[in-house]
């Protein structure tokens, strides 16, 4: 029966510890870094070295996510493992019985001093007996804790899947969770390194002595200094920064004296809790394990509660660091000093990136820096000599793992997963939606008019063509942002369209006198109201102080004829509710393009289905051969 | 499993149309080359997954066309720089993306993938000059432009293909009033065979059978047409729907439909299992008659006929559909028409779904009782309390339906047309791709 074998399996991947990292290097540096996940590329994959193939490419920094300066996600980028094991895997001796099997196929392990056991997948993992720590993070019993002077006692158990229901959806989540050998389970043993099918094998996480250092002083600092600690580690693209963040987090926060950390995520490109774009102050009350699409933050949940955030509506703040910094600053302002506070910053070391590293630190008044070294000297000097209050930590950077999703491929997942996030009610685990996003019914925002749901359209960046600017939104993600009452006067002007309730002879004669009546809301000629560039060429971006971004938007359609916006948002109806009387207004910018927004409903329904409608954006594309690598458009299949 | 291409353009042929107009294809409008510059660099450019012989080709003519200007400010060094900075561009980007799609350890010259992918050398010579040196001369540059533009129309838009996609779109597509016409005369056709059939008495008679059988099929090609668009579907209710081909002319308020259905039964239940979309379409356009006639009065001949169709059809695709739970989600959207549009009529129907199906009658009856409350006292308070998290299950779908009842009260209390209020959530998921506005 199925139960023994697969406790013969779990117990065979039982793991020693401190048996170190010679083999681990040796593997990493035999993976390419990237590897293939798919089945199916999605990136166009054809070696045609002719100028057909290439002309077809776009040319944005997006092509070539091999090259070395592709931030990985370390730790969590090979599979979805929810638990990584410390130490290289190596099977102790057979027999003892430390893995049972249970009715409902949960497992109870018994682990001796420092063994470390892997499970891939999702699960609760509870300990009996014992303290186990994961990821960084103790566990203990919750009742009644016995120590056991010989080891400890786990058990594992399935849980009702809800992240897969996107594997339905995109071909982004598949091929992440191993292979369905146990359909009744929702984890499995890790198979050792040794198996076949290595690329696919996650590699266990590693925490070295000289991090335990660091870990150990920045705890008893915080114990310290009554808890005043603001961390942040500086390192360059792959060097651990994410890793090392969380490993504190958790270490952090098992912590009985503390159990609440502040995490500040400034990592446009990567962020640990939202989509991307976004910077965001999210309380920490439980450990984070699976990669960021596991755990999005939300005003609702209890565990990843977001306290405030903003947009720069781009993946880097190359376009206007001053905003940035702004957004930074007036995020940590909300953090209750009582916590410590991580900070994540992105992995932008030099030129403009040092720069604002350097501003940030004093800005967010960092007590802790810890250096992923090697690091360019001048960064590292010129951090020291401003920083004279803070306490340096150096740490080798982390050897790059080989990741299975290109950095744009991640953000789209992790983009995809807050879209279908569902604000948990408390204590519940989140849950995803399994609708294609194209079924969800959108919300219709009419943006002209006395009842105009949005005020207007700012374009982070460079902005469109007034002309264009209906033919960029449509399909495309933008961030909602709410506007304080007093700061809309300012921005907005002396719109007549403003949602408040007063009456419009009291509205036109206070906005006079407030602010010259040169109105800053154009119109295109769909309506759309937009605010044209200063002649610097730029829109000024939203103040931080006074405003905040509600959450990201898909601008499903736009029914002009009607002037309204559709638009599909992660909000809840009762969210939406609290923000109608509110000011809002859509900014976009360089968001990705929400390729998987597109392509759900055709996943979700198969093959050959779906294309035979209009399908705006969207075509199917032959493998094309080398004497012809050009787009061939299919005659639409006549299906059925 | 095929694979599917993002592009910035909506359509094929929106490309083609920027094609000819960047190339002079068309009939030259003055400003068209202009325009199609404007849209891939202010917009199509934004939405991401731009091919860069499409961005590169913009860039050289924007470039052009600074230059035809008649701007008196223009510098001869604003001139050379603009040529320069879109023609180093061009060069480098594909050079950058040839060197990553060779994937070598030890990256090999420019001038070699320049050799490797066929670009004229002399390209890569006069982009390290522009960097690297002075900047070259006017006439070098114009030249420079004009050969890069030949070259990208050689690699990339000559290649393009008036596809056959493009055909359907333009040219194979059959006037959507032909259609109708089509329709309208089956329909026809098939009322009165039935008719004759069964004054004849012969209705059961196996010639008939094949008669009846041969419209399902003349149907069954009018909705499978070329585009297997939804709109055919929804042409197709239309038609059936609006121009009262299911309501007997005769017909006075009271009378039985028993011989409208039994006239209509064997086509419809045939469309039902073969067509898709066809049940749902049908129920929505039975619900539009049913709301859109603004006075719903009990004395209103058509509007019973309708309400009575609507059950059957409902029952139709309850017997008939085979594509799983779409019977369900049908009735508790009549349901929620019900609610939200409180009539006679709507009451009727309400009143019989809810007594046939214990299920939706716990999800609904408390709601719908509200509702024709509503429609009685204009002072009823509505309870505001919204939906708290759903997941679209079934059984949240009362307090989705309590919200939009609060939206729709909320915008009647202000503005009398349907889009005054801010924020609205759709009456109905919509079943068309992201972009189309249903």
């Amino acid at each position: 029966m199925a139960p023994k074998r697969n406790a013969q399996e779990a117990f065979g991947n039982l793991v020693v510890p401190h048996q170190i990292s010679a083999f681990a290097a040796a593997r990493l540096a035999k993976q390419s870094k990237h590897v293939a996940a798919y089945q199916e590329p999605l990136e166009d994959d054809e070696r045609l070295h002719d100028a057909a193939s290439l002309a077809q490419v776009p040319y944005d920094g997006n092509h070539g996510d091999t090259s070395s300066d592709a931030e990985s996600e370390p730790g969590n980028s090979v599979l979805t493992s929810t638990l990584k094991p410390t130490t290289i895997i190596h099977s102790p001796a057979h027999g003892k019985g430390a893995v049972e099997a249970g009715p409902d196929g949960r497992l109870t392990i018994t682990l001796r001093n420092n063994e470390t056991t892997a499970y891939v997948g999702e699960y609760d993992l509870r300990v009996l007996e014992g303290i186990a720590t994961i990821y960084g993070a103790v566990l203990a019993p919750t009742s009644s804790p016995r120590r056991r002077r010989d080891g400890t006692v786990v058990q594992i158990s399935h849980v009702q899947s809800t992240i897969r229901v996107l594997d339905k959806l995109s071909p982004l989540f598949r091929n992440m969770w191993r292979r369905e050998d146990y359909p009744t389970r929702t984890f499995q043993p890790l198979q050792s390194p040794a198996d076949g099918d290595s690329q696919h094998s996650p590699l266990p996480l590693e925490i070295d002595q000289r991090t335990e250092t660091v870990l150990s002083r920045l705890s008893t600092e915080v114990d310290s200094t009554a808890r005043l600690t603001r961390v942040m580690a500086v390192g360059a693209k792959s060097s651990g920064k994410s890793t090392f963040n969380r490993i504190l987090c958790n270490a952090l926060i098992s912590k009985p004296s503390l159990q609440k950390i502040l995490y500040l995520d400034l990592d446009p490109g990567q962020p640990e809790f939202g989509p991307s774009g976004q910077l965001s102050l999210v309380e920490v009350t439980a450990p984070i394990l699976g990669p960021p699409f596991t755990h999005p933050a939300s005003a609702r949940s209890p565990n990843y509660s977001l306290l405030r955030a903003h947009t720069i509506a781009a993946t880097s703040f190359k376009d206007d660091p001053a905003h940035y910094v702004a957004c930074a600053t007036e995020l940590v302002q909300h953090a209750d000093r009582q916590y410590p506070l991580v900070v994540n910053s992105c992995g932008w070391v030099s030129g403009l990136g040092a720069s604002v590293l350097h501003d940030l630190t004093q800005a967010l008044s960092i007590t802790q820096v810890v250096l992923l070294e090697p690091l360019d000297a001048g960064l590292t000097a010129a951090l020291q000599t401003s920083c004279t209050d803070a306490t340096f930590h150096r740490l080798p950077r982390q050897p790059a793992r080989p990741t299975a999703r290109t950095p744009a491929e991640s953000r789209g997942m992790q983009t995809m997963a807050y879209f279908h996030h569902r604000a948990a009610k408390a204590t519940s685990e989140p849950r995803w939606s399994s609708k294609a996003i194209s079924s969800r019914r959108p919300w219709l925002v009419s943006y002209d008019g006395p009842h105009a749901g949005i005020q207007a359209i700012i374009s982070y960046g460079t902005q469109p063509h007034p002309d264009f600017l209906a033919e960029t939104l449509d399909g495309s993600l933008v961030a909602l942002v709410r506007l304080d009452s007093q700061y809309e006067r300012g921005v907005l002007s002396s719109s007549h369209h403003t949602a408040t309730s007063e009456p419009s002879a009291d509205d036109s004669s206070e906005s006079a006198t407030t602010a010259p009546p040169s109105d800053l809301i154009k119109r295109t000629k769909d309506s759309l109201p937009y605010i044209a560039p200063t002649t610097s060429g730029a829109t000024a971006p939203l103040d931080p102080r006074f405003s905040e971004c509600v959450s990201l938007a898909l601008v499903r359609g736009i029914d002009t004829p009607n002037k309204v916006l559709q638009l599909v948002t992660p909000l809840s109806e009762s969210q939406v509710a609290a923000l109608m009387d509110q000011t809002l207004v859509i900014v976009r910018g360089s968001f990705d393009a929400p390729e998987w927004a597109y392509l759900e409903d055709l996943h979700l329904n198969g093959r050959e289905s779906g294309m035979e409608t209009e399908r705006p954006w969207v075509s199917r594309t032959e493998t094309v051969g080398i004497e012809g690598a050009v787009w061939r458009l299919r005659h639409p299949p006549l299906a059925g | 499993m095929p694979r599917y291409t993002i592009h910035p353009w909506r359509t094929h042929t929106d490309l083609l149309t920027v094609r000819d107009q960047l190339y002079h294809l068309d009939t030259p409008a003055p400003d068209a080359r202009r325009y199609a510059v404007d849209r891939i660099l202010s917009c199509w450019k934004f939405r991401g997954n731009l091919p860069h012989a499409v961005e590169s080709t913009a860039l050289l003519i924007d470039a052009q066309l600074h230059h035809q200007s008649q701007n008196s400010e223009r510098s001869d060094f604003a001139l050379r720089a603009v040529y320069t900075a879109a023609f180093t561009r061009f060069v480098t980007g594909f050079c950058d993306i040839g060197r990553s799609r060779e994937g070598l350890l030890q990256p090999s010259s420019m001038l070699d993938v320049a050799k490797r992918i066929g670009m004229p050398v002399h390209f890569v010579g006069l982009r390290h000059e522009a960097v690297h040196e002075e900047l070259p001369s006017l006439g070098r540059l114009v030249g420079a432009v004009d050969e890069g533009l030949r070259w990208l129309w050689e690699v990339y838009w000559s290649r393009l293909e008036v596809s056959a996609l493009n055909d359907v779109e333009s040219n194979g597509r059959v006037d959507d009033g032909e259609l109708k016409d089509e329709v309208r005369r089956v329909l026809k056709a098939f009322r009165s065979s039935r008719r004759d059939a069964f004054r004849t008495n012969r209705q059961r008679e196996a010639e008939h059978q094949s008669e009846v059988e041969a419209f399902a099929q003349a149907c069954g090609r009018i909705l499978d047409g070329d585009s297997r668009d939804r709109q055919d579907v929804e042409m197709f209710a239309t038609v059936l729907v609006d121009e009262r081909f299911l309501v007997p002319s005769s017909r006075s308020l009271g009378d039985s439909m028993d011989g409208a259905f039994t006239l209509w039964d064997p086509l419809l239940s045939r469309l039902i299992q073969s067509q898709r979309r066809f049940p749902a379409t049908l129920v929505e356009r039975l619900h539009t008659q049913l709301t859109e006639s603004t006075v719903q009065s009990s004395k209103d001949v058509a509007s019973e006929a309708f309400a009575l169709w609507l059950l059957h059809a409902l029952e139709l695709a309850n017997t008939y559909a085979t594509h799983g739970s779409t019977d369900a989600s049908l009735q508790a959207a009549t349901l929620r028409v019900c609610c939200l549009y409180p009539g006679s009529w709507t009451k009727m129907v309400g009143q019989r779904l809810l007594e046939g199906d214990a299920e939706l009658m716990a999800d609904y009856q408390a709601l719908f009782e509200a509702s024709v409350l509503v429609a009685n006292s204009e002072t009823m308070e509505v309870d505001t309390e919204v939906g708290t998290a759903h997941d679209g299950g079934p059984s949240e779908l009362p307090f989705s339906t309590r919200d939009e009842l609060v939206a729709v009260r909320y915008s009647a209390l202000h503005d009398h047309s349907t889009a005054a209020v801010g924020w609205r959530r759709a009456l109905f998921a919509p079943s068309v791709p992201i972009g189309i506005v249903a």
